[in-house]
């Protein structure tokens, strides 16, 4: 019985466990306010892992993300401040976030260009846009309603928490209920066979990729409202984390397989990790050391109690 | 055995997780109070110099303790930078130095700070004190040198070596920050009124030493006839010594940098760079720990701070 228990939710007893043992050491960290705050930190990383995970499913990668997010943050501002309605520029942050995506799903399914270096050269030319858009200025100092996406709250619970949870629950039927999601598991797992089954393979991959930038934009919305600046520099490595969320989560970089909620608690343990060891005021140093050993061991946990179910 | 071995990796686990959490968590005393000093990376000598002076400070005033926090990337972790503080925030530390990695995206959380009722002191890089204003944000005190000065220090320096007249080059440090854009505009400015100097290129190499070295190699390409460098911190000046000795113009091209690091010093020392523009890091480090210490002793103090800054030459 525990034996089954442990087996299924292996990543999830991690993460209580990682919980219980900070609350321990230091019961602040179980207060309702640094739970919130947890939460709220995890919103732009783990929205942008619902994208990776999608892509990695796929059997690909996307570097880009981070820079994605910086060019969407940046166009968000840019129009904000020119003075147009918050819904238009959140529109096109959005619509620029998208046709990221769909530009690197075009060049690799249209020129079978591998998917890590298609997404690297995006990662660069993002970047190099968001720095032109302002000549690499930030962008600061939005309206209190636009700002109200990250101070606002919906029920009591604050907005970026309510639309990362929002996300998740669309992915999740995507991925468990619709086509969509048995496709991008059946591309993942063996392309040929998916293609000679009739799957419109080039179609699904630029949508996953398009959907991916689409996921970074949204972030890169809550990220520039809690920061009420829009930063060319902002999200400088996020692909590594949000990759690190979805192989936490179960996600195979050989592609076939990976899980929404998964991602989710792969993310809220990197959270957890971060905040847990601030609030214990263990040293920066000291920290990489543990996160970086701590990803590593709930991996390693995870392939053993894979194992185990074959 | 399944079970045996889950047992056994998830002990190995937690062991792993306490052992690494109780070398540092279990110093831990209510009485103390607890200044939290942030800074941008704790991988620059620039910032170490000025925790280390901190550290050393916080010793001489029994009853206080010092928890010294940055973000593992770097300076350009904004983001992080911010999750950090917010979680000093929630730990209810007494008093925040704050070096900011961005002088505006720090303001929302000055305002939570506010809220908690933790005094903020902000170190360095200054906060875009229009925003904060606009966004009733307060910061208690400003501790920092003179940036635009010192990149004034930096041109006079390099118009007298020139006798007014060359090329000159400018490596940039983070785009949009407030000491970058300070430096470079207190050197520019400056050399407005010696049109003979020309600035054939001015690039950011974003604090970075590795970066440094390779865009004044590409610059160089560029420019062989370049005469002077002014980098905005040492770092990124080392990095294009480099780049010059590579080159074999260690005669031709003068480097002032920026900072007075141990390795910058170094080299204005044995004449690798010209001259260094110093910032007294240390001297910032134990300010604001003073300063800190002071607004929770409820004594008064001044709301602008400045540190010196001078040109060091050989």
């Amino acid at each position: 019985m525990i034996k089954d228990v442990c087996l299924k939710y292996g990543m999830q007893l991690t993460l209580v466990l990682i919980c219980i043992t900070i609350g321990a050491l230091q019961p602040v960290f179980l207060s309702l306010e640094n739970i919130s705050n947890i939460l709220v930190q995890v919103a732009v990383i783990s929205i942008i892992s619902v994208g990776m995970t999608f892509v990695i499913i796929s059997g690909g990668i996307d570097l880009s993300v981070g820079s994605v997010v910086a060019f969407s943050g940046m166009v968000l501002g840019y129009f904000l401040k020119s003075g147009h309605s918050i819904v238009l520029a959140i529109m096109l942050c959005m619509l620029v976030g998208f046709v990221c995506g769909v530009i690197n799903g075009v060049i690799i399914s249209a020129f079978k260009v591998p998917p890590f270096i298609s997404t690297l050269g995006m990662m660069s030319v993002a970047r190099g846009l968001a720095l032109m858009v302002r000549g690499g200025r930030s962008i600061s100092g939005f309206s209190d309603v636009f700002l109200c996406i990250s101070n606002g709250t919906f029920l009591g619970i604050p907005w970026p928490i309510v639309i990362m949870f929002l996300i998740y629950l669309i992915a999740f039927v995507v991925s468990k209920y619709t086509y969509w999601g048995h496709y991008i598991c059946a591309i993942g797992g063996n392309k040929r066979a998916s293609w000679l089954s009739g799957i419109p393979i080039k179609i699904y991959i630029i949508l996953i990729y398009g959907a991916c930038g689409l996921l970074s934009a949204i972030a890169s919305i809550i990220l520039t409202a809690r920061l009420n600046s829009a930063q060319p520099i902002a999200g400088n490595s996020y692909e590594l984390d949000a990759i690190a969320a979805a192989v936490i989560g179960g996600a195979s970089l050989s592609g076939g397989r990976g899980s929404i909620c998964g991602t989710l608690v792969g993310a809220l343990i990197l959270a957890v990790l971060k905040n847990g060891l601030s609030i214990l005021n263990i040293p920066s140093y000291t920290q990489q050391v543990a996160i970086g050993s701590m990803i590593v061991i709930a991996v390693v946990v995870d392939k053993v109690r894979e194992r185990k179910l074959i | 055995m399944q079970k045996k071995t889950i047992i056994c990796i998830i002990m190995l686990l937690l062991g792993v997780f306490v052992s690494v959490t109780s070398i540092q968590g279990c110093s831990k005393k209510k009485d103390v109070k607890k200044v939290a000093f942030v800074v941008t990376t704790l991988s620059n000598p620039f910032f170490i110099d000025m925790t280390d002076a901190a550290k050393a400070e916080i010793k001489n005033h029994p009853g206080y303790e010092i928890i010294i926090q940055a973000p593992e990337r770097g300076a350009t972790d904004v983001e992080r930078q911010i999750q950090i503080v917010e979680n000093l925030i929630t730990q209810k530390v007494d008093a925040l130095c704050v070096v900011p990695a961005d002088s505006r995206s720090i303001i929302e959380t000055i305002i939570k700070a506010n809220k908690a009722g933790i005094p903020f002191l902000n170190i360095d890089n200054k906060v875009d004190f229009e925003l904060a204003k606009e966004r009733k944000a307060v910061v208690a005190a400003y501790i920092g040198s003179d940036n635009y000065l010192g990149g004034k220090l930096a041109s006079e320096y390099i118009v007298v070596a020139l006798n007014g007249k060359g090329k000159v080059a400018i490596l940039e440090g983070v785009s949009g920050v407030e000491a970058a854009i300070k430096r470079k505009a207190g050197f520019v400015d400056y050399l407005k009124e010696y049109p003979d100097i020309k600035i054939v290129a001015s690039q950011p190499a974003d604090w970075d030493r590795e970066k440094g070295l390779n865009i004044f190699q590409n610059i160089l390409q560029a420019n062989p006839d370049v005469k002077a460098l002014f980098a905005c911190n040492d770092e990124m000046a080392l990095g294009a010594v480099e780049a010059i000795k590579a080159a074999g113009k260690e005669e031709q091209i003068i480097v002032v940098g920026f900072d007075a690091t141990k390795d910058g010093l170094a080299a204005v020392e044995n004449g690798s760079m010209a001259a260094t523009v110093a910032q007294l890091p240390s001297e910032m480090g134990k300010m604001g720990i003073l300063k800190a210490i002071s607004i929770l002793e409820g004594i008064n103090i001044e709301k602008e701070i400045p540190t010196e800054v001078k040109l060091i030459e050989k």
